[in-house]
């Protein structure tokens, strides 16, 4: 059995080029797609992606924030909406025709469900990577705190403390 | 927001009373844990608020004793979070001793003027010592002779030996997140083996996978035969070739059926085995939340000791089946209530020792409390031996009432007459004295054992007492319930509490005047959308309409949803505790298929029905869609997180003629803002969850709700308390106490006019 002698060539190149950047890439954050805005949610705060849970809507309550609530993996919890707590897009039910995917966001212990319209994956990076959200969004509300070059395009960093209590402050 | 705020037939003071009982219970629990040293922020902003709180409602009863008692207390919590004074032993002690101080004068008749005064004097020491309170200067408790007010009035026998300290116990509650539960090494031992059989039992299923493979492959086996078979017979091939292929596909087949049947067993086999497995683990867990009857309902003995000495009444609680396990849970809702009935049983059921020696009874009155588990139920009796129920008073009363003719009274019998005392509002209190106070509350007796998935009936023998039978389910964890569903959303209602169900057609609804009903026995049952109730969307439509009848006596309902879907025991989940209180809605649950569904809480339900139906605001059934709303008054929502001031405000203003609902903190208050249509809301400034000012600045940011207009009645009347609410959005900032002189009444009227004005 032999290997073949070009793919032996490829491959020990790859094994032995330098890596590309000499900074640790020690942060990790899933990117997603709401909307038309991309945002970047740290792994830290986001346990994991989950196919779409059907929704129950709580009365009196759902309609803005809350959506209702889901059955994620036998744990009854929150499904928030994402484009009614950064005020993407109309006002008014949001539309999940096309979000393919959920985020479950975990924080002080307890998750919830973001419906999100794409998901990239986990992208790796250098905490400097991290550039200052400009002002316009430093606001008192604002959940993007910083932003993140990725494939090309600024990517919103959530910052899952302001995230957590803008869900707090809305569903309560 | 419930029904069980509904207690209009109690005195202020008694209203005092009671809630000075549900904080005591509160601040002791919380003094110990301090005591004990546990995380002390949050514990010193709990008690700062309770005391807060107590001071609130002493002033609005002007009991100038507790009002200084509270005062006091207050003043050492607040130096304790500055750090000012430490929570030493001696100064616990006498926190404690304030703790019962205030139980004391809570319990005083409020118009003892002379107890009152005497207590004021000796409250002046009590202060002293709190204040200079401390180590070096530690007074051992009881020196200062800290019973002396008890002995004022009612004059109470002095025990013999003086008596320890009182060190109320925290009644016993639900295991809550934080909580920690006590576990045998054995009950551990059962639980590990449990779970790791359940592990075994489902790596056996792996087994069966690789036996399921196997079995496609002999399936293919069986097909490529049968395939040669056809081939041979299209070829012309001879009758002996063809046989042999066909033997050859039966072959196969003998080989799948076997190991198909075997399969089956097998399969059938890892069924018993992990559902049998499944079963012990749930019953072992659902132990977890038991308690032995005897520990939860211990610390009762203090309190009947301690209520009897005070009236001058010799009475002894007997406690059976001390070893019945009880869902914690279910103890912890129905504590209050017993302990009610305890409180009514010494104070009213029971005689004094010679009038039961005349009575040829022993001269020392027993109260039972008994546990048993029957027939998949558990059962609690609370019984005493005093004078019972005068059951031809109740008679009169019920034809006074005007519940019922002269005529139907007359043909009552005893069991139907005992069902009025556990009617809100029925109150036996100012016909029949000697047994007054015994209809106050007896609704919220009925209300908690509802809570609580079960019921409770009365039995009264003259002369033999009082006898309470309380009829629970074993366990709140799993309900049986009734699954429906409502704009294509499954709910549930427990099974406990549906009347009956029925599948109306169309045709048979009648309705006048817009209303809709049906006949059921010659009697006419509203009707009332749920869509209405949950404000969901419109479900299917048919030519039947299925109806959930709730509710009782003059508050019968009946619920019209899309479509039922059957019977099923689900296991209750909480809502998310983010989400509070949510109107209508009890708990949530799963369905066998994962979809989540929401169980509802009939008392609300019926709350809800009631508010609809007193509005004019009930839309035909089958069309809830046209919402045209026509009101009777104005609507006026109070939020406060002491009742006293809640049910005065209330009182008051139902009085002259607004339609009042009442919310217990700012997190209720602003769900009911944002669910019902009101005119005006009137709110405290310190509430626990939610305060006040952040309550008037969500209102002023809603966009439906900035223009409501918002009256703040406080304490706090320093000016800067007033700018801050008048900042937040107020439109005025009364003091606690304007209702009294009118003010809040007349600046009500200047935002909103008077009731009926259009």
């Amino acid at each position: 059995m032999s290997i073949d002698a070009e793919a032996l060539r490829e491959a020990t190149e790859r094994v032995a080029a330098p890596i590309a950047s000499d900074r640790a890439k020690t942060e990790s954050a899933f990117i997603f797609r709401v909307g038309a805005e991309w945002f970047a949610l740290p792994t830290s705060a986001c346990d994991s992606v989950i196919d779409p849970c059907s929704v129950h809507s709580v009365p009196h309550r759902s309609g803005g924030l809350l959506l209702g609530i889901g059955n994620v993996a036998g744990d009854i919890v929150l499904v928030i909406s994402l484009p009614a707590l950064l005020g993407i897009g109309s006002v008014g039910p949001p539309d999940t025709s096309d979000s393919n995917r959920m985020l479950l966001f975990t924080w002080k212990r307890s998750p919830f469900a973001l419906p999100v319209n794409e998901v990239a994956g986990v992208e790796r990076f250098h905490p400097d990577d991290l550039v200052p959200a400009p002002n316009t969004l430093a606001g008192a509300t604002a959940f993007t705190t910083s932003l993140l070059s990725w494939n090309g395009r600024m990517v919103g960093w959530l910052e899952p403390d302001r995230l957590y209590r803008g869900i707090v402050k809305g569903v309560a | 927001m419930s029904a069980t705020d509904d207690f209009s037939n109690l005195s202020i003071w008694d209203l005092f009373r009671l809630e000075v009982e549900s904080k005591t219970a509160s601040l002791t629990a919380d003094l110990l844990s301090l005591e004990r040293g546990a995380a002390s922020a949050t514990l010193l902003e709990d008690l700062m608020r309770a005391a807060h709180s107590l001071k609130g409602a002493a002033q609005m009863v002007e009991a100038r004793p507790a009002v200084r008692v509270a005062h006091a207390m207050e003043d050492t919590f607040v130096s304790m979070q500055k750090g000012d004074v430490l929570p030493t032993p001696s100064r616990m002690d006498l926190l404690l001793e304030g703790v019962d101080l205030l139980q004391r004068i809570a319990n005083t008749s409020s118009t003892d003027a002379v107890a009152l005064q005497k207590a004021d004097e000796d409250i002046d020491g009590y202060v002293e010592r709190l204040s200079r309170s401390d180590d070096d200067a530690a007074t051992p408790p009881g020196a200062a002779e800290p019973t002396s007010y008890t002995d004022v009035t009612p004059p109470a026998p002095r025990a013999a030996a003086p008596a320890p300290p009182p060190t109320p116990q925290p009644a016993p509650g639900p295991a809550r997140e934080d909580d920690t539960v006590r576990v045998t090494a054995g009950r551990m031992n059962r639980l590990l083996s449990l779970a790791a059989e359940s592990l075994v039992t489902t790596r056996w299923l792996d087994d069966f996978i690789a036996a399921g493979n196997r079995e496609r492959h002999q399936q293919r086996e069986v097909a490529e035969s049968l395939e040669r078979f056809r081939d041979a017979l299209a070829t012309g091939a001879d009758n002996a070739s063809l046989l042999e292929r066909l033997a050859s596909a039966q072959r196969h087949f003998g080989e799948m059926r076997r190991s198909h049947t075997s399969q089956a067993a097998e399969l059938g086999e890892i069924q018993r085995r992990s559902s049998g497995v499944a079963t012990r683990l749930y019953r072992e867990v659902v132990d977890l939340r038991m308690l032995p009857f005897g520990e939860g309902v211990g610390h009762l003995t203090r309190l009947v000791r301690s209520i009897s000495r005070q009236l001058n009444k010799e009475v002894r609680l007997v406690i059976e089946g001390g070893t019945t396990p009880v869902d914690r849970e279910i103890l912890e809702r129905l504590d209050a209530s017993i302990v009610n009935l305890i409180r009514n049983a010494i104070d009213h059921g029971i005689e004094s020792p010679e009038e039961r020696v005349r009575k040829g009874k022993p001269p020392v009155g027993t109260i039972r409390l008994a546990a048993s588990h029957r027939s998949g139920m558990l059962f609690i009796h609370a019984e005493d031996d005093g004078r019972g129920v005068d059951i031809e008073a109740v008679r009169r009363r019920v034809v006074e009432r005007r519940h019922t003719t002269e005529d139907m009274a007359a043909r009552m019998s005893t069991a139907e007459l005992m069902e009025f005392l556990l009617l809100p509002g029925f109150s036996m209190r100012d016909t029949v004295s000697e047994i007054s106070g015994r209809g106050v509350g007896l609704d919220i007796v009925q209300t908690a054992a509802r809570e609580a998935g079960g019921k409770v009936t009365l039995h009264s023998e003259p002369n033999a007492g009082l006898h309470f039978v309380f009829q629970l389910p074993l366990t709140l964890s799993v309900v049986r319930a009734l699954v429906f569903e409502v704009g294509g959303e499954p709910y549930a209602v427990p099974i406990a509490r549906v009347a009956r169900v029925l599948r109306v057609p169309k045709q048979d609804i009648e309705s006048i005047e817009n209303r809709q009903f049906i006949d059921v026995d010659g009697e006419h049952i509203g009707l009332v959308a749920a869509q209405q109730i949950f404000g969901s969307g419109s479900g299917t439509s048919s030519d039947e309409v299925a109806v959930i009848g709730l509710g009782r006596g003059s508050h019968r309902y009946g619920l019209t949803v899309d479509r039922l879907m059957g019977e099923r025991e689900l296991v209750v989940r909480a809502l998310h505790p983010l989400l509070g209180k949510v109107k209508d809605i009890g708990s949530a649950a799963l369905l066998p298929d994962g979809t989540p569904l929401l169980i509802i809480d009939v008392e609300d339900v019926l709350h809800s029905i009631d508010h609809l139906i007193t509005g004019g605001r009930v839309e035909p059934a089958s069309a809830a869609r046209d919402r045209t709303v026509t009101r009777t008054a104005k609507r006026i929502l109070v939020v406060d997180d002491s009742f006293t001031v809640r049910e005065l405000e209330r009182k008051l203003l139902a009085g002259r003629g607004y339609d009042v609902d009442v919310a217990v903190d700012g997190v209720d208050g602003w769900n009911a803002v944002r669910g019902g249509q009101y005119d005006l809301v009137v709110t405290d400034v310190d509430m626990p969850r939610m305060d006040g000012i952040e309550l008037v600045t969500r209102i002023r940011q809603d966009p439906r709700l900035h223009l409501l207009p918002i009256i703040i009645v406080s304490y706090k009347e320093r000016e800067e308390d007033r700018l801050r609410g008048m900042e937040a959005g107020a439109d005025r900032y009364l003091a606690k106490g304007s209702y009294h002189d009118e003010s809040m009444l007349n600046a009500i009227i200047e935002q909103i006019g008077a009731p009926e004005d259009a």
